[in-house]
């Protein structure tokens, strides 16, 4: 008798606490750190580049079934010169002739986006007594192939064609402005 | 009495039966298929599906670490966290932990012929609207605390984290410093070209803010 008393009194409780008001918000964001920086980037080139990732765990030895999961991701890279690295005193200007001389610097990859819509869960396979892949599993082999992307862009050739762009907005900016003979070189 | 009878084990048989589980448990051990376990990342190619030339001066940017909570909203899940019970059972409750990036600036190719002239040594420009270029948040600048949810899920809970990112930047004031600093770069560039003035002229048609109110 003094059991189930026990029992009323424990559910009543509970009762009474779940009618506790409900957060205004089923999602809660807290900013921790903010950083405003300047930058001069003048970005010339646009990639977007399509990677699967592609993954699979057949276990341990003691371990029945395999698993199996296939992601896509679009992966938008933006390339161009740093306008802080221009060396301005090597700007030579000759306005008799209408001749201009400068260098930029090399070209640099400024951003690579992966946008969380654009990366998609296509195939999951999980069979035997396997559990289905984690969170952390999922986002470790995300990382991966955000990480394969950034090893792959010397080869996709986006740096080089950032420089070409950028040959033709300042000969076609300079060519604006007056000028005829125009010299640009990279270093 | 008869207990004591059924756990007896002949000596004579013990030693084999030892022997043979010895040797299953070398052979499970050491002759196992030697190629590697576990979870395994196929090579796979990365494909340019599109180039596109672009004429975008990022001036400003923007960097900020959130902290996303997703409460379980579900009857247990307020019961859980109401009652205290998450201390002995835990919380359904998922924890991002994200850090994202946000680029301002200006698009050039927006830039007409009228915009652009030059008289003696000035230099008259009148640039494009500031705008947010890119808000990025990928898979390596997000980690899962706790929780768990479905991929689907955790995107939608990402996509809100770049909302808020986007939000917070121009609450910091992106947009204004995306033109202090624009100003200050190309003047100095136009500068060395010995152009003494230098006219810029910023035009002001700032996007929408999230909440669909109009200003920066």
């Amino acid at each position: 008798m003094r059991g189930s008393l026990h029992i009323f009194v424990l559910l009543g409780l509970l009762l009474f606490a779940s009618c506790a008001p409900r957060p205004s918000m089923s999602r809660q964001v807290e900013e921790r750190i903010r950083l405003l920086s300047q930058t001069g980037e003048l970005g010339t080139v646009e990639y977007t580049v399509r990677k699967a990732v592609r993954a699979r765990d057949e276990g341990e030895w003691f371990k029945i079934g395999n698993r199996r999961i296939l992601f896509s991701c679009t992966a938008r890279i933006k390339a161009g010169i740093d306008l802080d690295r221009v060396p301005l005193d090597k700007i030579v200007v000759d306005e008799s002739r209408h001749s201009i001389s400068m260098v930029l610097p090399h070209a640099t990859v400024f951003s690579i986006n992966i946008p969380p819509e654009k990366i998609r869960l296509e195939y999951e396979d999980v069979t035997g007594f396997r559990q289905k892949f984690s969170d952390q599993e999922r986002q470790a082999l995300l990382k991966q192939g955000e990480r394969d992307v950034v090893r792959v862009l010397p080869e996709l050739g986006i740096l080089a064609e950032a420089e070409t762009n950028a040959l033709d907005f300042f000969h076609a900016m300079l060519e604006q402005m007056g000028f005829e003979n125009i010299q640009i070189t990279f270093e | 009495m008869k207990k004591d009878a059924a756990i007896h084990i002949p000596l004579r048989y013990l030693v084999p039966v030892s022997l043979v589980l010895a040797i299953v448990l070398v052979l499970l051990v050491f002759l196992r298929p030697k190629r590697q376990r576990g979870l395994k990342l196929d090579p796979t190619p990365a494909l340019v599906e599109q180039v596109r030339r672009i004429g975008e001066l990022s001036s400003a940017g923007f960097y900020e670490e959130l902290v996303l909570t997703d409460l379980d909203d579900s009857y247990l899940g307020e019961l859980n966290r109401a009652s205290g019970l998450r201390r002995f059972i835990g919380s359904s409750d998922f924890v991002v932990i994200c850090k994202g990036r946000v680029r301002a600036g200006f698009d050039f190719t927006k830039v007409e012929g009228t915009d652009f002239s030059v008289s003696g040594d000035t230099l008259r420009l009148t640039l494009p609207p500031v705008e947010v270029l890119d808000v990025v948040i990928n898979p390596a600048d997000y980690e899962v605390f706790s929780g768990h949810r479905s991929h689907d899920e955790t995107v939608a809970i990402i996509i809100q984290a770049k909302q808020r990112l986007r939000a917070d930047a121009i609450d910091a004031g992106i947009l204004d410093q995306a033109e202090l600093s624009a100003e200050t770069h190309l003047k100095r560039l136009f500068g060395s070209m010995g152009y003494r003035e230098i006219l810029l002229t910023f035009s002001k048609e700032y996007p929408l803010r999230p909440d669909g109110s109009a200003g920066r």
